[in-house]
């Protein structure tokens, strides 16, 4: 293809956003994305740092999440032998955010006020409780796979909400009733 | 536009005052522990909403929930402190004693020893609570936000 059958593609996308105000907002919303997905990252990111950096910073970061996780090691997932800052379910919920961020692109016009989505939400928070309950009544023993899958799902969730409010679903100002 | 001041002081107290106390219940805090922070976001917004009958965007909701989650990570740092200083939560030895079971060598664990005992580790420490409690409160406060609107649902997808 020569370069100006390629330069005229480049200008008929172009022409689709139709107005500058498009290139700005598609360019606005992308950076808005990159810093939402940073956000939701971090704290999956430091949870699985303690197997790659030394003894002492993997202790330091150890001890920071032992506040919200009970971290019992055969309930911890282990790279190299060395356990992760979180448990399986947590580390489900962590790692759920980002993921939630990527997935969010293709479903933000979901609304966060929707009743279905809300449904999904006490629904994952159930399986959520009946996988951390059913052992502790003797009805069966979780697996890895199902607590982190539990996990996974609820943070699924729980970051699509925080997309809506990073990435500005409702701006219109609050409302009295 | 109403306060928030009350509502963020709110769900910062409850919220920073229990997380270090669910260590001292074993396997039901083990549970509680990881989704406190974003009880503190759903108490903020619940409680500025109710008390001013308004509905707020997520944004909004996320922002006050993040403060929220971020007073009551400060709040639980000193709460666990002064649990620590009474025995009544593991300490950095204990945290030390915890490599022998993960199979760190001696050598490391010294140096480990030696980090925590240092004067910014603690800091760090601190530091990385806020983190996670300012996401989880800003998740919290994002899922309130929809939830304790005022007025009828959305119809679906």
């Amino acid at each position: 293809m020569g370069i100006s059958a390629s330069r005229s593609i480049i200008y008929y996308k172009r022409s689709i956003l139709t107005t500058p105000a498009d290139h700005r907002f598609t360019r606005l919303f992308y950076l808005k994305w990159w810093a939402a997905f940073f956000i939701s990252s971090i704290i999956v990111v430091l949870a699985t740092l303690p197997p790659f950096l030394p003894a002492e910073w993997s202790t330091m970061l150890m001890m920071s999440f032992s506040k919200v996780c009970h971290q019992i090691p055969d309930r911890t997932p282990r790279i190299n032998g060395v356990s992760l800052a979180v448990c399986h379910r947590c580390y489900g919920v962590y790692l759920g955010l980002p993921l939630a961020m990527i997935g969010f692109v293709l479903l933000k016009s979901i609304s966060a006020s929707s009743y279905k989505l809300r449904v999904l939400l006490f629904a994952s928070l159930a399986l959520l409780a009946i996988d951390w309950g059913a052992p502790l009544l003797g009805l069966w023993h979780n697996i890895p796979m199902s607590r982190m899958g539990t996990g996974l799902l609820f943070g699924l969730i729980a970051g699509f909400y925080l997309g809506k409010a990073l990435l500005g679903e409702e701006n219109q100002g609050s409302t009295k009733t | 536009m109403p306060g928030k001041t009350q509502s963020i002081l709110l769900g910062a107290a409850i919220v920073g005052i229990i997380v270090p106390l669910t260590g001292l219940l074993g396997r039901a805090g083990q549970f509680i522990g990881c989704l406190m922070y974003l009880v503190a976001g759903l108490i903020v917004v619940w409680h500025y909403t109710s008390t001013n009958e308004l509905t707020i965007p997520t944004g909004s909701g996320a922002g006050m929930g993040a403060l929220g989650g971020l007073a009551a990570a400060l709040i639980g740092t000193v709460v666990s402190f002064t649990l620590i200083e009474f025995g009544l939560l593991p300490g950095i030895e204990e945290s030390i004693d915890k490599m022998y079971e993960q199979g760190y060598s001696d050598e490391q664990i010294e140096a480990s020893a030696d980090f925590l005992r240092s004067t910014w580790a603690k800091p760090l420490m601190i530091g990385i609570g806020i983190v996670i409690g300012t996401i989880g409160g800003a998740i919290g406060g994002a899922i309130g936000a929809p939830i304790f609107k005022k007025g009828g649902d959305d119809d679906g997808f």
